[in-house]
């Protein structure tokens, strides 16, 4: 299940001749592809979902995309990119998608089923692995714009230029989204960052965070 | 700088190797003389950044690739049978409208009546190339019977026609001297 992350990062751009293959419905190269690409896609999916099956479900979409638009590629950007793009697009898609189901339900349902839900969250948290709880605790607390430009900058290790093509956004706008996210996850931890050991002004400057 | 800015510059591009190299240098001094700043970047990078150095990618389940080769399938019967009914649909939709059905009967039929014509003419032309290979005999045997007489209306191809035209002034053509 767990990839060794620098062995992920060696298979940085997959062979122009399998991605002609596929593009002609070559099923085994295709299936190369899958091989090469379903981990970072569903990491990212994952990360920005912040749900193993909302993952899952953007995993296939983008892949479905990618078989049907597999012809229509010119190779005038990195597959890669290419796959960023899409997969970012599709998770984006998913989490509004899936914001608007909950803020319908929460038309009709009672607090206490909300409850429930809680509790079965909290529940399969308490199955992951410590470092994998924190992290999925601090992409909750941003938004899915912020949690995508993270996951590009701190996990993907792309540059602001890298994110802003692949979000199709400004450099600044990006600029401004890492430093909103980085604020509000300061503001989330500032009880166990700062204990007693932050100075007066620098205490004054986090607590002014939202 | 003040710490402001500073902050500013510890929360985005600073630790993303997004500055200059002589404002990663004055952040730098800066650090070195500041307590407050020092600590709110190690803050920064406690609580926002170091977290996600541990993140590891993930590799999905075996179960998404046979849905998705499941999917792929799916879609592509549906692509299949989708262009059929399209087909049929666009038949039907022909046919349910009889205006329309009229309309493109007659264009049928005047585009097939096209078409014969034009294979009539292209028959009929084909005709006449064959025919032409007849016509070339009399001429044959015209120019030879001329040559014995000693009168050519048919110049034979060793000899230019001008000359033999311009020897008898007045008279025009050839077979016209020899019958005055």
């Amino acid at each position: 299940m767990w990839l060794n992350f620098k062995l992920e990062e060696q298979l940085k751009e997959i062979p122009k001749h399998i991605l002609l293959r596929a593009s002609l419905g070559d099923a085994e190269a295709f299936e190369i592809i899958y091989q090469l690409a379903s981990g970072f896609v569903y990491s990212i999916a994952l990360r920005i979902t912040n749900n193993p099956e909302d993952a899952q479900d953007v995993t296939q979409d983008v892949f479905i995309k990618i078989y049907k638009n597999l012809k229509n590629f010119k190779f005038f950007s990195s597959f890669k990119t290419w796959v960023y793009r899409i997969t970012v697009n599709t998770a984006l898609n998913a989490c509004r998608e899936i914001s608007r189901q909950i803020s319908q339900r929460a038309d009709h349902d009672s607090l206490a089923s909300h409850q429930g839900e809680g509790d079965s969250m909290m529940e399969i948290a308490a199955e992951r692995a410590d470092h994998e709880r924190l992290i999925m605790d601090l992409l909750a607390v941003l938004n899915p714009d912020q949690r995508a430009c993270i996951v590009l900058r701190e996990i993907e290790g792309l540059n602001y230029r890298e994110i802003s093509e692949v979000l199709n956004i400004n450099i600044n706008t990006v600029r401004s989204r890492l430093k909103r996210a980085r604020e509000a996850l300061l503001a989330y931890r500032k009880s166990e960052v700062m204990k007693d050991e932050l100075p007066k002004d620098t205490a004054v400057a986090v607590s002014r965070l939202p | 700088m003040n710490c402001q800015k500073i902050q500013q510059l510890l929360l985005a591009d600073y630790p993303d190797g997004e500055v200059s190299e002589r404002i990663k240098h004055e952040v730098e001094g800066h650090l070195d003389l500041c307590c407050a700043c020092r600590q709110f970047e190690r803050a920064v990078q406690d609580a926002a950044i170091r977290p996600f150095k541990q993140a590891r990618r993930i590799r999905p389940p075996d179960e998404v690739w046979n849905k998705l080769k499941e999917a792929i399938a799916s879609e592509e019967q549906a692509a299949g049978a989708g262009f059929l009914a399209n087909i049929w649909d666009v038949v039907q939709s022909i046919f349910s409208n009889p205006k329309l059905a009229f309309t493109i009967l007659i264009m049928a039929i005047a585009s097939l009546a096209i078409m014969v014509i034009a294979m009539d003419v292209h028959l009929n032309n084909q005709r006449v190339v064959k025919n032409s290979a007849h016509i070339e005999q009399p001429i044959r045997q015209v120019k030879y019977l001329s040559e014995i007489i000693g009168v050519s209306e048919y110049p034979s191809d060793d000899e230019p026609s001008d000359d033999k035209y311009d020897s008898h002034d007045g008279y025009g053509t050839a077979i016209e001297e020899y019958f005055l």
